[in-house]
């Protein structure tokens, strides 16, 4: 709005519009402080003062700050440019000139030392060897002696520089903070509950049937495809939907006997009873729930998080925890509560034991800002962690909306248990100070201005501001905010689906927003409603998304679907995906092929299991928690492949499988078959027959031989893919 | 250029000044044409350029001086390197009123506002509160009270005129 009067206008807009100044006393104070322990930092490290022209980008050293009168902007522009000129001019012409003295006084130095050194030193008739001699190596001597003190310097130099760089001068708040001790086992509860000022959603209940959802999301893909005028591949066969169902909904491949079972059953509807079988009936409950936490577990901490001996966080305690979810089916978004809100230790031993608090311990250190990034990644389905730094170009995600999401974290902190020594995650009251309980946290701008931020979910919902415990639980407010939202359905049904398919409805999952919208909108909308209606039943959203119409399409693509080109950006899951198996579904293949046939056997191996996915797994250490995986089809996984321990015992003679077909009294043919199914899910075509039929002929030793063959299945590129 | 003279006293207490200080700068820096954030961030840079050196408060009249000239300094010196001009009529009347409410206290200067929009005719307050309440256009404003667009213009003109009359009346009176 322009100023009619300059003076009037503002004092309406301040009494009338509500334009009020914030107070800025604290934040002051505190940019204060910093700017002097960045001052004191710089003179003890005998340096200057990091320049305020760094932090202060409109304050240079000529402006006239302390002066009492000032030019007018308008009138005296010219004259101060030309007053710059001048003055840039001078300094240029007496740092040339400064330049040129040190020269020839360092020159003089060099000869003086150069003189004195061969004086010293050399035996008459005998030079010094220069460098530029070609045979020789240039001498030490003097120049090594003089370049000591240089590279005592560096160290020196680069922290000043690193102390002085805006980035690295970043407000920081909290990031010395002690560890906190709590005093004993009985502090780590809350004693006074804050009240709740976020109340739970009410949602519909769910009126379709599962059927009815069913036929929905074939309806929606298939509209697509008709826009996109493609079709669909053909229907997958029985062996190929058994394979990918057991691979996707109990992380291994099925036995010989469970892919007889559902090819013999005779009645209709024999995938919905596949499907039902594995998400209903007790015998895969224990499978189930181990599989479904592994994955779960990676999406929370990572495929390498608590894999490392110093590790903070108790992989095992958090698998156990996510069991347990899984076998009593416990609503989703009461999961992610859970997690978020966790207080405890995070191993047993203690009263205060609590497993979730697996999820945050590693996170919180350091403003919790991974905590941010990764509460909003998985649960939002946002990737917020560039905008910890600098607005998001593309995204829309401010500064402002990152800490004020970090601010719901700030109340939590690290915790050590004083009887057994365990790491807790606590609350305890936040404020920066005395005066006043309101916690708010700092950041700096890019241009070194200090804001300051107060809880703020990211669709603009504010808590009251305070800090202390008894009156905001802040966490507890996050965690009802991120279950109320829209997104968190979308996230969870986004997720799922990629999961099935390999590809979500947005590439990748966790970067949804304008910028990069859904492949299939409507369906997606659609699934997340009956989703939150189903109170969050992750099961019954597996049941419909596996009976789905494009879930039991072949993996092979005809020339009608060319178009449906995931790669490309353009999913139409006019077919299903083919993709390497993941890591847990190879580990607990192979473990079954090695052990028993039996169902269950694979998946108790919880050690075993997380020992080998350790060594395929890294942290990369970045402050993105980023990790690598040598399962990525290159050399690593090839050697694994071919040479590694658990391939070695599930193709050794004494191996379940190889075990027992060799030791059995059936005709070769049929052993070749077992072996086809129990690796590959499927028995073995005319040619391939043919060509184990020569191979057998000679091969005297048929156990031998059959191992052999067993190998090759086991590193084919077929039994590593789920297709 | 001038030296301001550099106290040797102790540290002031950082929060009792700004608090005390921080709606009279970012008031001024208002009426220099900066936006509510904008005077924001001036506000805080100003506290801390000054906070640089040792800094003694003579009198409050004195600290307020000083503090605008360094923020008017801060607010031309971004203004040049923005390669902005900002056109402002009667700087020096600006700065007249302001010293004017040196002896005030900041929250004063809204309530001497209030008793002075009590004054106005009706058709003048509801004028203002359709503008700075409710964000209403000129148009509109002038569609409400059943006058031309100028009549609106010039009706709010003159109301303004007289609040700031009537305000300089009040701290001339108080003072």
């Amino acid at each position: 709005m322009n100023h009619e009067d300059p003076i009037i206008d503002p004092l309406l807009e301040e009494l009338l519009g509500q334009q009020q100044m914030p107070d800025l006393s604290a934040r002051i104070a505190k940019a204060h402080q910093q700017r002097k322990q960045q001052a004191k930092d710089a003179s003890v490290n005998g340096h200057a003062r990091a320049p305020l022209s760094m932090t202060l980008m409109a304050t240079d050293s000529t402006a006239p700050v302390t002066s009492t009168e000032a030019p007018e902007p308008s009138s005296r522009a010219n004259t101060a440019r030309r007053r710059m000129q001048r003055r840039r001019m001078v300094a240029t012409i007496g740092s040339l000139a400064l330049s040129l003295c040190l020269l020839v006084i360092l020159g003089g130095v060099a000869y003086y030392g150069y003189q004195s050194f061969s004086d010293q030193n050399t035996v008459p008739g005998q030079g010094i060897p220069l460098a530029a001699d070609g045979k020789q190596n240039p001498s030490g001597g003097a120049r090594d002696h003089q370049a000591k003190p240089e590279t005592d310097q560096v160290p020196q130099i680069a922290s000043n520089t690193k102390q002085t760089t805006p980035n690295a001068g970043m407000s920081k708040p909290g990031s010395k903070m002690p560890i906190v001790q709590p005093p004993g086992p009985a502090t780590l509860a809350n004693n006074t509950v804050a009240p709740r000022f976020v109340q739970p959603r009410v949602r519909d209940s769910l009126k379709l049937s599962d059927r009815q959802i069913v036929d929905e999301i074939d309806q929606q893909v298939a509209s697509v495809w008709q826009a996109e005028n493609v079709k669909p591949s053909p229907d997958a066969t029985d062996h190929e939907f058994c394979r990918r169902t057991y691979l996707q909904l109990l992380g291994r491949i099925p036995t010989v006997d469970e892919i007889k079972q559902f090819v013999n059953y005779r009645q209709d509807g024999r995938r919905e009873w596949l499907v039902d079988e594995i998400l209903g009936g007790e015998k895969y409950e224990a499978e189930f729930a181990s599989f479904w936490s592994a994955r779960f577990a990676n999406l929370l901490v990572g495929r390498a998080g608590g894999m490392s001996k110093d590790s903070s966080i108790n992989r095992q305690a958090l698998e156990s925890y996510l069991v347990d979810a899984f076998r009593e089916n416990k609503p989703y978004h009461l999961v992610v509560q859970d997690l978020l809100t966790a207080q405890g230790t995070t191993s047993p031993g203690s009263e205060q034991f609590n497993p979730a608090t697996n999820f945050l311990v590693s996170m919180i250190d350091g403003d919790a800002k991974l905590a941010t990034a990764k509460t909003c990644s998985a649960f939002l389905g946002q990737q917020m962690q560039c905008a910890e730094c600098h607005n998001h170009p593309s995204t829309g995600w401010s500064q402002e909306k990152y800490w004020g999401l970090n601010a719901f974290f700030r109340q939590t902190k690290l915790a050590t248990d004083s009887k057994t020594g365990a790491l807790a995650v606590v609350d305890r009251d936040f404020s920066n100070t005395a005066q006043s309980d309101a916690g708010e946290v700092y950041y700096e701008q890019p241009n070194g201005l200090l804001k300051v931020a107060y809880p703020q979910f990211v669709d603009g919902t504010t808590i009251p501001r305070s800090g202390n415990l008894a009156k905001v639980d802040r966490r507890q407010e996050l965690a009802q905010l991120i279950v109320n939202s829209d997104q968190f359905p979308k996230v969870t049904v986004n997720r799922m689906w990629q999961h099935f398919f390999g590809v979500g409805f947005t590439q990748p999952v966790d970067d949804m927003g304008p910028h990069n919208p859904a492949s299939h909108p409507e369906l997606l909308e659609k699934l997340s409603q009956h989703f939150a209606e189903s109170n969050f039943d992750l099961r019954r959203l597996m049941r419909w998304i596996t009976l789905s119409q494009p879930y039991g399409l072949s993996s092979r693509q005809i020339d009608e679907n060319l178009a449906d080109n995931p790669d490309g950006g353009k999913q139409l899951f006019a077919r299903y995906y083919a993709r390497q198996m993941e890591a847990e579904q190879l580990f607990h293949s192979l473990q079954m092929l090695a052990n028993q046939p039996s169902r269950g056997n694979a998946i108790i191996a919880l050690g075993e299991r997380h020992s080998w996915l350790g060594q395929v797994n890294q942290k990369m250490g970045d402050d993105e928690d980023s990790e690598t995986s040598t399962l990525d089809g290159g050399i690593s996984q090839s050697l694994l492949m071919m040479n590694g321990g658990l391939m070695r015992k599930a193709t050794d003679a004494q191996a379940a499988v190889l075990k027992n077909v060799t030791a059995s009294k059936m005709p070769i043919q049929e052993k070749v078959d077992h072996l086809f199914l129990a690796a590959l899910s499927r028995r073995p075509t005319k040619k391939e027959s043919s060509a184990i039929g020569e191979i057998l002929k000679t091969r005297p030793n048929q156990a031998a031989a059959l191992q052999d063959i067993w190998w090759a299945l086991l590193n084919s590129n077929e039994f590593i893919l789920d297709h | 250029m001038k030296e301001l003279p550099q106290h040797e006293s102790s540290a002031v207490d950082v929060t009792q000044l700004v608090a005390t200080h921080q709606l009279s700068v970012w008031r001024y820096l208002r009426s220099w044409g900066c936006s509510p954030q904008e005077a924001e961030d001036l506000t805080q840079e100003t506290f801390l350029k000054v906070l640089e050196k040792p800094f003694e408060q003579l009198t409050e009249a004195a600290t307020r001086a000083y503090l605008r000239t360094v923020a008017r300094n801060l607010l031309i010196d971004r203004r040049r390197k923005e390669g902005r001009q900002t056109n402002i009529q009667a700087v020096e009347n600006i700065d007249q009123f302001w010293v004017a409410t040196d002896s005030q206290k900041p929250e004063q200067l809204l309530e001497f506002l209030t008793e002075c929009l009590d004054g106005l005719t009706e058709r003048a307050r509801m004028a203002l509160r359709m503008r700075f309440e409710d964000h209403k256009s000129r148009t509109e404003i002038a569609e409400a009270l059943d006058i031309g667009e100028h009549g609106a213009k010039n009706l709010m003109q003159r109301a303004k005129q007289q609040l700031r009359e009537c305000i300089e009346f009040k701290l001339k009176d108080e003072s």
